[in-house]
């Protein structure tokens, strides 16, 4: 490598976070010169990222490591780990987000606070870097807020429509309550292996003898739960999903980004991160199985009846995100220290092919809803006519997303069908089938309402502009091929001992085609296919108007969350009498703490 | 000899920052309790020189000026107070928002 990985290192971590610093000082330049500017910056960061892969998916390479003091007198450095696991998560965020910036040179054009939306993209690519290639909890920790604030402020980006800014404040609260069981499961994890390095705490754990792996596990097993809490907030698992669908107030390329590069990745990530130490509790697996299971289906349901197009595809990125858990979920512990981690990769495989592909639905939704001017599908129809060209990307992305053959999503969705059958898990097979069921189903509905049909427009629609339409054909390439990186991908998930075997493409093809997972995707689209064809015809008994109508309100979920916060609301109206803003009342206040601190400390014998 | 000077120095202090206190407690208007917050750290400085002799008059000297400053900054607030409410009573303030 012609420069020092550290160099290369330290301007990743370093190069976003100045950006967002830089960024806003430009403002006299014009927007759209610090839109250019911010192609370069976040064309940089991704080019930095993807000259490490080399490095790593080389065979038998040794993980990138760096170390930047923080606070030395306790101990607390900023450690860098770069594995195929980080690596591949830091390109995901990087590449796709640069795209996403170049999308939105276009999309964004003539919006107001534009200086304040780049550097905001670009804190957010940045602390979702930081946030793979960090090797210390404590570190995961601050970035993974740094996430979550940035997608706050993102999704109330239009300050002014009340909407958005109460849909912010709804996916702050909501991931919120993860980021808790998070911090408490990282604590825990600290209790029992007094550090925080992931590393350090998954070598301890295998090289335990059975004692000290006993007294270990005791730490572990309530960790693992809290950890899956965090995801859940994260990843949009049910029942913390309500804030997904409500943050497509969003402009659509900050739903891109956070659907296919940042944000939602993150709780898949700690997930697989973290599952080399939790494999070992018992009914960890199982949680995941059955949590991503049932959140894919319920979510599928929802997609299914949903009229507004991006809220569509806020629920088939749950419902992807059901079977991104459920396949971590099939991680197992073979007994004798010995585990398999092939659900690991699995997952990971399925998150390459669907960031991919479902930046690419979206970004096509954007493009849609820009010409066209409103979300709602049934106002669209019969786009093929005045939107030839994106009508072809989004018909790939839509394949891909129902995972037919040869198609990305088919490939991931394939092995995660085959994982189940592997292990004999029925009725968690049942769960994704009928998802993969009511995938095929809902893809079909979004496509055909939205480009067939005849609509009738009083206005003329345009063609998507030449830049987006780079961004989107250089996805599609990517919702195509991205499966033919297996070989490569699980290579290098081998050699860190991630929980696979090399994959080689020519015996990955003719096993994928001749198993009989294969012959359950072929049930599940052909059901998918009936169960659209009948579409008119089933929609009238009581069962299915119960679920059109449930559906549509999201299962009650919102409506539950709403009275909590009414409640709240309640209880902290009654608890402000507390606080007169007496200013004598609040001195005495202060006076009462000190001598109850002063009577403690003279306890302590301190005088 | 020395030792009755740092107690005179304590009790005075002591009986600085209690009539301070008291007037910060007590006190509804603004400029009342500047003055009480001013005397409880005149208190404070007393004790210090009390303990400290000749060896903390530069500290002292630094303080002084520091709650100069403190006072200067609190009054310049009461007169944006006194401009937007036309009123010294602290009870009018209970809200953050004027």
């Amino acid at each position: 490598m012609f420069i020092d990985n550290w160099l290369i290192i330290t301007l990743i971590v370093l190069l976003p976070f100045l950006s967002f610093g830089i960024i806003p000082l430009l403002k006299k330049m014009g927007d759209k010169s610090i839109a250019w500017i911010t192609v370069l910056l976040s064309g940089l960061v991704a080019l930095f990222v993807f000259l490490l892969i080399p490095d790593i998916y080389a065979t038998g390479a040794d993980p990138i490591t760096a170390q930047y003091n923080w606070v030395p007198t306790i101990g607390l450095t900023f450690d860098i780990h770069i594995d195929a696991l980080a690596i591949f998560m830091a390109a995901i965020a990087s590449g796709i987000g640069f795209l996403v910036v170049l999308y939105s040179t276009k999309y964004m054009e003539g919006e107001k606070g534009l200086p304040r939306y780049y550097a905001l993209i670009m804190l957010f690519i940045g602390a979702m870097i930081c946030l793979v290639i960090t090797d210390n909890l404590l570190i995961v920790y601050f970035f993974w807020e740094i996430v979550g604030l940035c997608s706050y402020a993102l999704i109330s980006f239009n300050v002014q429509d009340p909407s958005a800014a109460k849909a912010g404040i709804k996916a702050f609260v909501t991931t919120r309550i993860g980021d808790i069981g998070l911090i408490i499961g990282i604590f825990i994890l600290y209790l029992g292996f007094q550090t925080f390095s992931i590393q350090d705490i998954i070598t301890t754990l295998t090289n335990a003898d059975t004692v000290a792996f006993n007294d270990l596990m005791v730490y572990v097993a309530p960790a693992g739960f809290f950890f899956i809490l965090g995801a859940m907030g994260k990843s949009a698992q049910i029942p913390l999903h309500a804030w997904l669908p409500d943050a497509m107030e969003a402009p659509t390329t900050v739903s891109a980004l956070i659907h296919a590069a940042t944000m939602v990745n993150a709780g898949i990530y700690i997930l697989a991160r973290m599952a080399p130490v939790f494999v070992y509790v018992n009914g960890w697996p199982t949680t995941l199985l059955y949590l991503g299971g049932i959140t894919a289906l319920v979510a599928a349901i929802m997609a299914v009846v949903e009229p507004d197009l991006k809220r569509l595809l806020a629920y088939s990125t749950i419902s992807q995100l059901g079977y991104m858990v459920f396949a971590i979920g099939l991680v197992l512990n073979l007994g004798n220290g010995a585990v398999d981690l092939q659900g690991v990769f699995i997952s990971q495989y399925h998150l390459l092919n669907h960031s991919v592909f479902k930046a690419l639905l979206f970004l096509c939704a954007g493009a849609i809803i820009h010409s066209v001017g409103t979300r709602n599908m049934y106002e669209m129809r019969g786009l093929k006519k005045e939107m030839p060209k994106t009508r072809w990307l989004m018909l790939i992305g839509v394949l891909a997303l129902a995972g037919v053959p040869i198609f990305s999503g088919f490939w991931s969705k394939d092995m995660i069908f085959a994982g189940a059958l592997e292990h004999e898990l029925w009725i968690p097979l049942a769960l994704v089938v009928i998802t993969g069921v009511l995938t095929f189903a809902y893809s079909l509905r979004m496509y055909f309402l939205v480009f067939e049909g005849e609509g009738n427009r009083k206005h003329a629609v345009h063609e998507t502009p030449n830049v987006m339409l780079i961004v989107l054909a250089i996805l599609a390439v990517g919702a195509l091929a991205s499966w033919i990186l297996i070989q490569t991908f699980s290579m290098g998930f081998e050699v860190f001992g991630l929980g696979t075997h090399t994959h080689y493409l020519g015996d990955f093809v003719s096993e994928t085609f001749t198993s009989a997972a294969f012959g359950l995707t072929v049930l599940a689209l052909g059901l998918g296919f009936v169960l659209y064809w009948f579409r008119n015809s089933l929609k009238n008994n009581m069962i299915s108007q119960w679920i059109i109508k449930w559906g549509r309100t999201g299962f009650g979920f919102d409506r539950l969350y709403n009275n909590i916060a009414v409640g709240v609301k309640e209880v902290a109206l009654k608890l402000r009498r507390f606080q007169t803003g007496d200013a004598n009342l609040n001195f005495i206040g202060i006076v009462l703490l000190l001598i109850i601190v002063l009577i403690m400390l003279a306890y302590q014998g301190v005088f | 000899m020395a030792i009755e000077i740092v107690q005179t120095n304590l009790l005075f202090g002591f009986i600085l920052l209690g009539m301070g206190l008291y007037c910060v407690l007590s006190k509804k208007n603004l400029i009342k309790m500047v003055i009480g917050l001013e005397i409880m750290s005149k208190g404070a400085i007393l004790a210090f020189v009390g303990f400290g002799g000749l060896s903390v008059q530069a500290y002292v000297v630094v303080a002084i000026a520091i709650e100069a400053i403190v006072a200067a900054v609190a009054l310049s607030i009461i007169v944006n107070v006194w401009k937007h409410t036309k009123s010294l009573d602290i009870t009018d303030m209970s809200r953050l928002r004027g």
